[in-house]
């Protein structure tokens, strides 16, 4: 006990050094949280995206990778209600949805807008941000009408209860077209999203395109991202069968995952530097202050003490001020990370590009939290290391010598 | 069997490509309960004697025995466990823990060897009257005089019930009614306690307590002379 009050009145005599080894950890404390806190944001973004929006493992008919148009009606899965039976059994399967993606023109008057058409369930899951992003009416109450961005109402200057025509080419090149009543406007973080999407049931989308009952791909959202591959393996046979091909996430967002991988090596060098940059100073300042108390530390050793009593005393100066720091650092992370939670970092252009929305998610997580302060106190505690290994290699009577 | 035996112990320094030779072959023994004096000029090597001696330095040639055990054969946990039970040091300079008051000075040798909290404070409020310094105790080392913090010291060194107890010229730095107080307490603590004391001085009024005096000249012994008190 007393070797801990010891260590603790040499901080308290030492105000000065003992606040700057103490802000230091906190500033590292606070990146960590903050880059810690973003690669979690990100991450979580990403697969929270894939569960509700485009599926862990999507099905197509065979071909579909392969065609130049990507909203192109000629590859149609003709018998889509086996394949969701199929893989509504699997166990791996949380949700399975058929959509239909086509290229429309929405008229309303004598305005127009070229826009990707999404037929879906109306009382599906996917496209989440979608159904939670009404801002007016409701998401195809029913499965009748149609529901527009707030962008793409305001660019056709159209609002609830207008009828709006969306107009196909279908496979052979014959235009078609059917009239929507406006029954929802919705807005989401990504104006990207909100400006390639609009949404009709899928039972109309089918009437619109004449597919005769067929879709073009069925979404599946799985229990874990990692079950994905071994999904598609189970159902092999099916798709051979049933002329189909199925992607996973990995194979689908094979650049953001590789981004995604890239932004996390980069975080984490990101905190290396940090960590690095911080131990020096620690070691430095701990150094210093050792050198200092040469004389008292031969003293001790005098009195009795062994060179791991004084190795011991010095780790625990540093790991005390590694978690005071930490505390520290904590107390002002935590508010700072809830503050970027709640309004985001605006990424820009970047962010959106990436299908993430318009800003860096941000998440405070227990386990960053944590870490971060385990490591905060970690590095105040390597940077002790050294001070305390060259003062243990002192020879006793040169410590005691020593001016 | 002698309480501390030196046998033609050497220590040479080596200062660039210079080797000073710091002792030379000095044979010396003490038995329990001696109050030693090595006198000498300054540069004569008593503190790098005393030092060998308490297990703070090695010779570079030559044995010192402590209750007959070659101290340069003992690893480094061991010279330390001897410092901590069976020696005591009192320095010129006091090198008393600036963060710790003087009971916790005083009771930090007691903290290492694990002695239990109840014994600790007994031996050390005995040691804080004996040195009279009863009211200072909750002090911090830096708002003592020079008198005081050399009775903390001499406390420290006492704690323990050590066999022997070196100070290094322990009046150095404390004007002469207060050394002679400090070697009073010292004295009195060998004649009633049986502690054995070796002390270095350059002052011929200091000299007249010690029971033996050793007279060191450029790290040899010139003379070792029995004084009055010796009976």
């Amino acid at each position: 006990m007393i070797f801990v009050k010891m260590a603790f009145l040499n901080i308290v005599k030492h105000p000065k050094r003992s606040l700057l080894i103490t802000a230091v950890v906190a500033f590292a404390v606070v990146v960590m949280v903050l880059v810690g806190g973003l690669l979690d944001g990100l991450r979580g973004r990403f697969f929270n995206s894939m569960f509700q929006e485009s599926g862990h493992v999507q099905v197509h008919a065979e071909g579909y990778r392969d065609r130049f148009d990507p909203l192109s009606l000629d590859d149609v899965i003709d018998r889509p209600d086996a394949a969701l039976a199929e893989f509504r059994k699997d166990p791996a399967a949380v949700n399975v949805e058929k959509i239909l993606v086509f290229g429309t023109r929405a008229i309303f008057k004598n305005r127009r807008l070229d826009i990707a058409g999404y037929g879906v369930d109306p009382a599906g899951t996917f496209f989440e941000s979608a159904r939670h992003g009404i801002v007016m009416g409701s998401f195809l109450p029913e499965g009748k009408g149609i529901a527009l961005s707030e962008r793409s109402a305001s660019l056709l200057q159209c609002g609830l209860g207008d009828n709006v025509s969306l107009l196909v080419a279908w496979s052979d090149g014959t235009p078609y077209y059917l009239d929507f009543p406006m029954t929802g406007i919705f807005k989401t973080d990504s104006s990207d999203f909100d400006d390639s999407h609009v949404f009709i049931s899928h039972a109309r989308a089918d009437e619109l395109l004449a597919l005769g009952g067929g879709t073009i791909e069925i979404r599946a959202a799985l229990r874990d991202p990692n079950l994905a591959e071994s999904f598609v393996a189970r159902h092999k046979a099916f798709f051979r069968a049933n002329g189909l091909e199925a992607e996973t996430w990995r194979e689908i967002f094979g650049t953001l995952v590789t981004l995604l991988q890239f932004f996390d090596v980069f975080m984490i060098f990101l905190n290396f530097i940090v960590l690095v940059v911080a131990a020096t100073v620690i070691t430095n300042t701990i150094l210093m202050s050792v050198f200092e108390r040469v004389r008292d530390f031969g003293t001790l050793r005098a009195v009795g003490l062994k060179r791991r009593h004084v190795f011991g005393m010095i780790m625990a100066e540093g790991a005390l001020e590694g978690v005071l720091g930490s505390l520290f650092g904590t107390a002002l992370a935590v508010p700072l990370g809830l503050l970027v939670q709640s309004t985001g970092i605006n990424g820009g252009q970047f962010v959106e590009s990436i299908h993430l929305g318009s800003s860096y998610p941000y998440v405070l997580s227990a386990r960053v939290l944590l870490l971060s302060f385990f490591f905060g106190a970690l590095i105040a505690a390597a940077g002790s290391l050294y001070a305390a290994a060259v003062n243990s290699r002192k020879r006793l009577v040169e410590m005691l010598r020593y001016n | 069997m002698p309480l501390i035996a030196l046998d033609n112990v050497q220590k040479d320094y080596a200062l660039g490509k210079t080797v000073i030779h710091a002792i030379r072959g000095v044979t010396l023994e003490v038995k329990e309960g001696d109050f030693l004096s090595i006198v000498g000029p300054s540069g004569c090597g008593k503190t790098t004697l005393l030092n060998m001696i308490g297990c703070i330095d090695q010779p570079t040639d030559g044995r010192v025995m402590f209750e007959g055990k070659d101290l340069k054969r003992l690893s480094d946990n061991a010279q330390a466990e001897i410092r901590l039970t069976k020696i005591g040091f009192i320095f010129q300079s006091f090198n008393l823990i600036p963060v710790l008051n003087i009971f916790e000075n005083i009771e930090l040798p007691l903290v290492v060897a694990r002695v239990p909290r109840a014994k600790r404070r007994e031996r050390v409020a005995y040691l804080v009257r004996t040195v009279g310094l009863e009211e200072f105790s909750d002090h911090k080392p830096d708002e003592l005089s020079g008198g005081q913090r050399q009775r903390v010291a001499i406390a420290r060194a006492l704690v323990n019930s050590p066999d022997l107890v070196i100070a290094d010229e322990p009046t150095a730095n404390l004007d002469s009614a207060t050394g002679d107080a400090v070697l009073s307490v010292m004295e009195r603590l060998n004649r009633e306690e049986k502690v054995t004391f070796i002390f270095s001085t350059h002052n011929p009024e200091v000299m007249r307590f010690a029971h033996r005096i050793v007279t060191l000249r450029d790290g040899a012994i010139a003379s070792i002379e029995n004084t009055e008190r010796a009976s």
